[in-house]
C-alpha cells in the first residue's frame, strides 16, 4: 500500500471522475459525479478534495484558457497523475480482497 | 452595506483558497450562474477554513509563558477550545442561548427590512412612489388614478423624473398544459427604463412596439420560462396566444422580477389604443433632492383634469413603496421586532449568568495559575479568546436558526405579503449581532479575570471548594430578577394576542363553512362577447346543472365567492323609496348570486323569500337584503315589500328577503344580494357543498367546466376553511411568532433561575449542613431554599407586570376586542412563569434536602 493509505470514497468518486471527462474542472466534475453517481456535493467539497488529491500528488492542475462565457477567466484544469492512478487502483483493489467471500456484500 | 459584506466575503474567500485559485472559482460560479452570489462563496471558503483548521497542528505548545504573537494565539484558541470542550453543558446552553437570539433577530429584521425598509429590489427605489386617487370624502379610498390625471400630472417635471402607468389584466394562456390564467402588465418602454430594469435573455421593449399597427410582443418572466418553455433560449421570437391573440416573445426577465405592486407573469407593450379615461397604476420617480411632501403640494396645487373628479373630492395621493402594504403590518413587524429584541436582552443576561457562574468555578483554577507566574494580561486573553469562539459559535448556529425562523415565517406568512417569499438574510443584521452577543461575552468574562490579580491566593486556594463571592451571588440574583421580568413581558404580550386571536376566530362567520369549495369562473371577452348574453348564461346553466349531479355534490350555486371574499360594490349611491337614510358612505358588501346560493352556504331566510327561478330578466326586479341594515333603516319594522336602488340610474329594486349578516371586509356596510338572473355577469363563483371532503370533488368540478368549455380556466379554488383562515392570517401570523418568542425566553428565564438557585445551594451548602446538624428539619431547609426562589420570582414578577402595562400599550392596535391592560391574561403569564420557575427550582431544593451534614461537617 503506498503511503497515502486507503482513499476515501469522495476522493475515489473526484479521481474517477477527473478521469472520466474529457476537461476535467471543478464544475464537470462536479455535474458528472451528480449525473453518474447521483451523488451532488457542494462546490466546497469538490474543491478541498481536488486540493487535497493535489497536495499529495494524485492529481495535478493547471490553468486552460481564458473562455467569454466565463468573463474572461481560465478554468483550473485537473489531470489524475500517475500515482494517483496507481493509489486508485491500490485502494479499490484493497477494499475488493476484504469483500472477497463476503458473499452479503458481493450480492445484488 | 451589501457591498462591504460582498468585499469582505470575497477577501475571506481569497485568504483561504490555495494561491492561484481565487479567479478560477470566480470564473467557475460565473458560468453556473451564481455570479456573484454570497451563498456558494461564503461556503467555499467555510470550506477550506475547516479544511485549515482540520489539518492545523501546533507548532510546540509554551503554556505559561509571557510573550505575543502568531503561534501563541493559534495555542490559545486551542487551548480555550480544549476548555470549552471540557464543560460542554455551559458551551451547549451558551452556543444554543446566543444562536436562538440572533437567529430570532436576524430573521424579523430582514423581514422588516424587506418589508418597511427597503421594498423594492430597484436602484434608487427610495425615489419611486406610487401614485393613487384619493377620495377625502370616501375614508380616504385609494383608486388607481385615471389617465387624464395622469397625463395632468406629468408637467410637473420639476418634481417627477418620470411618472409611469401601467394597466394589468388577466388573460388566458392556453399553451402547454391546463388553460390558465395570468397576469398580463401592459406598460410603456419607459417604465422598465425607470425602474431600472432589463430582460435576462432577449431585447427590451422599444418606442416602436407601441406604435399603431406594430406586432403584439411580450417579455416573459423567469418562472414562466422555466415551466412552459423549459429553459431554452429558442423562446426568443416564439408565438404565445393570450386571449386568442398571439404575441411574439421578445425577451426573459431576470428571476424574480416583477412591477411594484404586482404579480405578473407577463408584461406586453402598451398599445396606442389606451382610453382617457382608463385608471391605471401609476408609479411616479421623484427627482433627487424632492422629499414626498413637496411632490404632494405640487399634486394638491394642480388638481385633477376633470372639474368632476375635483368636484367629488378626488385628488393626487402619494404613498412610499413602504406604506403600500397598510400601517397595520408595519405597526406588527415593529412589535415583532421588539419582542425579538427582547429576547436578545435575554440571551444576553442569560449568557452573562452562565459565564459569571463558570468564571466563580473556575477562581481556583485562575488562582492557580497566577500563583504559577501567569500574567494578569494572559488571563484576560484566554477569557476574550473564549468569549471570541462562543460567540463566533452561536453567530454561526444563529445563522441556520435565522434560516429556519425565515422558513417558518415563509410557512405562516399573512396571504398579502409575498413581499416575505423574497426576504434574505441580512448579513449586516447577522454581523451586528454577532458583535453584541461578543460585547456581553466579554463583558461579563472579563470581571472575573481583571479580579484574578486581586485574589488573595491563599485563601482562594485554602477553602478548597469553588464558590463564589457574595457580591457574585448578588449579581447573578439581580440578573435572574431581569431575566424572569423580561420573559414575563413577552410571555404577557403573547397572551394576549392569543386572546385576541381566539376571539377574532370565534366571529360567527354567518354561513356554515364545512364542506364548502368554490372555484372562480370568468368568461374571457373574446369568445364570449358581452352582446351575446344568452350565450353566458347558458354556459353557467350547463355548469350548473353538471356540477348538482355529481355524486357527492349536496348542493351547488353560483355567487361571487365565500364570505368574507365576495367582493365589494364601491362608487354605489344607495336610495331606499320614500325614505332618506344617513351616511352609508358608498361602499356596499354585494353579490350575483343563483336561487341555492343561501341553501348552499347554509344561510338561514329570517323573513321573506330566497330568490327562486322567476326571478328572470323579465320580471321585477328584487332584492335580499342583511339584517343588520334592515334593523338600521327599519328599525324593527318588516323591510319586505320596500324598494331600493345602488345608483341613481338603475330602476329601483323591492326587497323579499332578509339574510343574517356574513363575514365581510367590514361589517358596517350594507349587505345587499342581487338575483344572478337579473344582472348578468360573465363571471361567477361556482359554490359547491360536499357531503364529505370538497377537495377530493375538485377533478369532477374542472371536469365539469371543462365539458362545457375545454379552454376556461378553473381557477381561484378554495374552500371555506381556507378562506376564513386567510382573513385571520395575519393575526395567526403575529401570534404564532411572539409566541415562539415568548416560549424561548420563558425557556431561558427558567434556565437562568435554575442555574442561580443552584448555586445559592451550593454555596450555602456548609450553612446548611450547620442547620440540619442543629436540628433544622429537612422541610425547613427546603423552605429556606424556597424562599429565596420567591425573592427572585416576585422582584421578577413585579418589574415585568410593570414593564408589560407599558409596552402593552403599542400592542393595542393589533388587538381584537381585548384590553391592551387585559387582567386576565396578565395573571395567566405571571402564573405560567411562577410555574415555571418553580419546576426550575425543584432540583436545586431536593439537592438542599439530600445534605449529609456529617460528610459536611467532616471535611471541615
Amino acid at each position: 500500500m503506498g503511503r497515502g493509505g486507503i482513499l476515501g470514497e469522495l476522493e475515489q468518486m473526484v479521481l474517477l471522475a477527473v478521469l472520466r471527462l474529457a476537461t476535467p474542472y471543478p464544475v464537470s466534475v462536479r455535474d458528472e459525479i451528480s449525473a453518474v453517481a447521483g451523488v451532488d456535493l457542494s462546490r466546497g467539497t469538490i474543491y478541498v478534495t481536488l486540493h487535497r488529491l493535489e497536495g499529495r500528488g494524485l492529481v495535478e492542475s493547471w490553468l486552460g484558457e481564458a473562455t467569454p462565457e466565463r468573463g474572461g477567466k481560465a478554468r483550473r484544469l485537473f489531470r489524475v497523475t500517475a500515482r494517483g492512478r496507481r493509489a486508485l487502483a491500490e485502494s479499490r483493489a484493497a477494499l475488493d480482497r476484504l469483500g472477497e467471500g463476503v458473499e452479503p456484500v458481493r450480492e445484488r | 452595506m451589501r457591498r462591504w459584506v460582498e468585499r469582505a466575503i470575497e477577501w475571506w474567500l481569497r485568504r483561504v483558497v490555495p494561491s492561484g485559485w481565487a479567479d478560477s472559482i470566480f470564473a467557475d460560479l460565473r458560468e453556473d450562474g451564481r455570479a456573484g452570489a454570497l451563498w456558494p462563496q461564503a461556503a467555499i471558503a467555510a470550506r477550506f477554513t475547516l479544511e485549515a483548521l482540520s489539518s492545523w497542528r501546533p507548532r510546540r505548545p509554551r503554556w505559561g509563558t509571557a510573550g505575543t504573537g502568531g503561534p501563541m494565539l493559534a495555542t490559545e484558541i486551542r487551548h480555550a477550545c480544549r476548555a470549552l470542550w471540557r464543560s460542554p453543558g455551559f458551551t451547549a446552553t451558551a452556543v444554543l442561548t446566543l444562536a436562538l437570539a440572533i437567529g430570532a433577530n436576524t430573521a424579523i429584521y430582514s423581514a422588516l427590512r424587506s418589508i418597511v425598509l427597503h421594498p423594492l429590489p430597484f436602484p434608487d427605489s427610495d425615489r419611486l412612489v406610487f401614485v393613487w386617487h384619493r377620495n377625502a370624502g370616501m375614508g380616504g379610498m385609494l383608486l388607481t388614478p385615471p389617465r387624464t390625471a395622469i397625463a395632468r400630472w406629468r408637467a410637473l417635471t420639476g418634481v417627477f423624473e418620470s411618472l409611469e402607468s401601467f394597466d394589468s389584466r388577466s388573460l388566458i394562456v392556453e399553451e402547454g398544459g391546463e388553460p390558465a390564467e395570468v397576469r398580463v402588465t401592459f406598460l410603456d418602454p419607459s417604465t422598465l427604463r425607470m425602474l431600472g430594469a432589463a430582460p435576462r435573455i432577449g431585447r427590451d421593449f422599444v418606442e416602436a412596439d407601441t406604435a399603431p399597427g406594430a406586432p403584439p410582443v411580450l417579455l416573459i418572466s423567469h418562472e414562466i420560462w422555466l415551466e412552459r418553455f423549459k429553459g431554452v433560449p429558442e423562446v426568443i421570437g416564439r408565438a404565445l396566444s393570450l386571449n386568442g391573440t398571439p404575441y411574439t416573445v421578445i425577451g426573459v426577465m431576470p428571476p424574480g422580477f416583477d412591477l411594484p405592486m404586482g404579480s405578473d407573469a407577463l408584461w406586453a407593450a402598451a398599445g396606442s389604443d389606451r382610453a382617457g379615461t382608463a385608471r391605471e397604476n401609476t408609479i411616479g420617480k421623484l427627482r433627487p433632492g424632492v422629499t414626498l411632501e413637496q411632490a404632494q403640494q405640487a399634486l394638491d396645487s394642480l388638481g385633477s383634469a376633470d372639474a368632476d373628479d375635483d368636484r367629488k373630492g378626488w385628488s393626487g395621493y402619494l404613498l412610499a413603496p413602504r406604506d403600500h402594504h397598510g400601517t397595520y403590518i408595519h405597526r406588527a413587524l415593529y412589535v415583532l421586532a421588539g419582542a425579538v429584541a427582547l429576547l436578545l436582552l435575554l440571551a444576553c443576561v442569560n449568557v452573562a449568568n452562565l459565564v459569571l457562574s463558570r468564571n466563580a468555578a473556575r477562581r481556583r483554577e485562575l488562582a492557580v495559575r497566577r500563583a504559577l507566574g501567569v500574567s494578569r494580561g494572559r488571563l484576560i486573553r484566554h477569557v476574550l479568546v473564549e468569549a471570541v469562539i462562543l460567540a463566533g459559535g452561536g453567530a454561526v448556529a444563529g445563522l441556520l436558526v435565522s434560516r429556519w425562523c425565515l422558513d417558518l415565517i415563509r410557512a405562516i406568512r399573512p396571504a398579502n405579503l409575498e413581499a416575505l417569499d423574497r426576504v434574505t438574510i441580512d448579513g449586516a443584521a447577522l454581523a451586528f449581532l454577532g458583535v453584541a452577543s461578543l460585547v456581553t461575552t466579554v463583558l461579563f468574562g472579563l470581571a472575573p479575570a481583571i479580579s484574578a490579580s486581586r485574589f488573595d491566593l491563599q485563601a482562594v486556594l485554602k477553602t478548597g471548594s469553588p464558590q463564589a463571592t457574595p457580591s457574585g451571588l448578588r449579581v447573578r440574583r439581580a440578573l435572574a430578577v431581569a431575566q424572569v421580568a423580561l420573559a414575563l413581558m413577552l410571555v404577557i404580550g403573547a397572551t394576549l394576542l392569543l386572546r385576541s386571536y381566539g376571539r377574532l376566530t370565534a366571529v360567527d362567520p354567518g354561513f356554515d363553512p364545512e364542506g364548502v369549495i368554490a372555484v372562480r369562473l370568468d368568461l374571457p371577452a373574446h369568445r364570449y362577447p358581452a352582446r351575446d348574453l344568452a350565450r353566458r348564461e347558458q354556459f353557467f346553466d350547463d355548469v350548473l346543472s353538471r356540477a348538482r349531479e355529481l355524486p357527492g355534490v349536496a348542493s351547488a350555486a353560483f355567487g361571487n365567492g365565500i364570505p368574507p371574499e365576495t367582493g365589494v360594490m364601491f362608487g354605489r349611491t344607495l336610495e331606499v323609496h320614500g325614505r332618506t337614510l344617513g351616511d352609508h358612505g358608498s361602499l356596499l358588501s354585494g353579490a350575483y348570486v343563483s336561487p341555492d346560493y343561501f341553501t348552499t352556504l347554509g344561510i338561514p331566510i329570517r323573513e321573506g323569500r330566497a330568490f327562486s327561478t322567476h326571478d328572470t330578466e323579465g320580471s321585477e326586479p328584487v332584492v335580499i337584503v342583511g339584517q343588520a341594515f334592515a334593523r338600521q333603516v327599519w328599525r324593527g319594522a318588516s323591510p319586505l315589500g320596500a324598494r331600493l336602488r345602488t345608483q341613481s340610474n338603475e330602476a329601483w329594486a323591492t326587497i323579499v328577503g332578509v339574510v343574517p349578516d356574513v363575514a365581510s371586509p367590514d361589517r358596517t356596510w350594507p349587505q345587499i344580494y342581487f338575483p344572478r338572473a337579473q344582472a348578468r355577469p360573465g363571471w361567477g363563483s361556482l359554490i359547491i357543498r360536499a357531503d364529505g371532503d370538497p377537495l377530493a370533488l375538485l377533478p369532477a368540478i374542472k371536469a365539469a367546466v371543462w365539458a362545457s368549455d375545454p379552454q376556461l380556466p378553473v381557477q381561484d379554488i378554495d374552500t371555506a376553511g381556507q378562506v376564513l383562515r386567510r382573513t385571520t392570517s395575519g393575526a395567526r401570523f403575529n401570534m404564532a411568532l411572539l409566541a415562539s418568542f415568548a416560549a424561548c425566553g420563558l425557556l431561558l428565564a427558567v434556565v437562568g433561575v435554575y442555574g442561580v438557585m443552584t448555586l445559592f445551594v451550593g454555596q450555602r451548602q456548609r450553612e446548611l449542613g450547620i442547620r440540619m446538624a442543629l436540628g433544622a428539619s429537612r422541610g425547613a431547609v427546603a423552605l429556606l431554599v424556597f424562599r429565596q426562589s420567591a425573592v427572585v420570582l416576585l422582584s421578577g414578577i413585579v418589574i415585568g407586570t410593570l414593564g408589560a402595562a407599558w409596552l402593552a400599550t403599542f400592542l393595542q392596535s393589533l388587538l381584537y376586542e381585548t384590553a391592551p391592560r387585559d387582567a386576565g391574561s396578565f395573571a395567566a403569564a405571571s402564573a405560567a412563569i411562577a410555574l415555571a420557575a418553580a419546576a426550575a427550582t425543584i432540583a436545586p431544593i431536593v439537592r438542599a434536602r439530600r445534605v449529609d451534614p456529617t460528610t459536611l461537617l467532616r471535611a471541615e
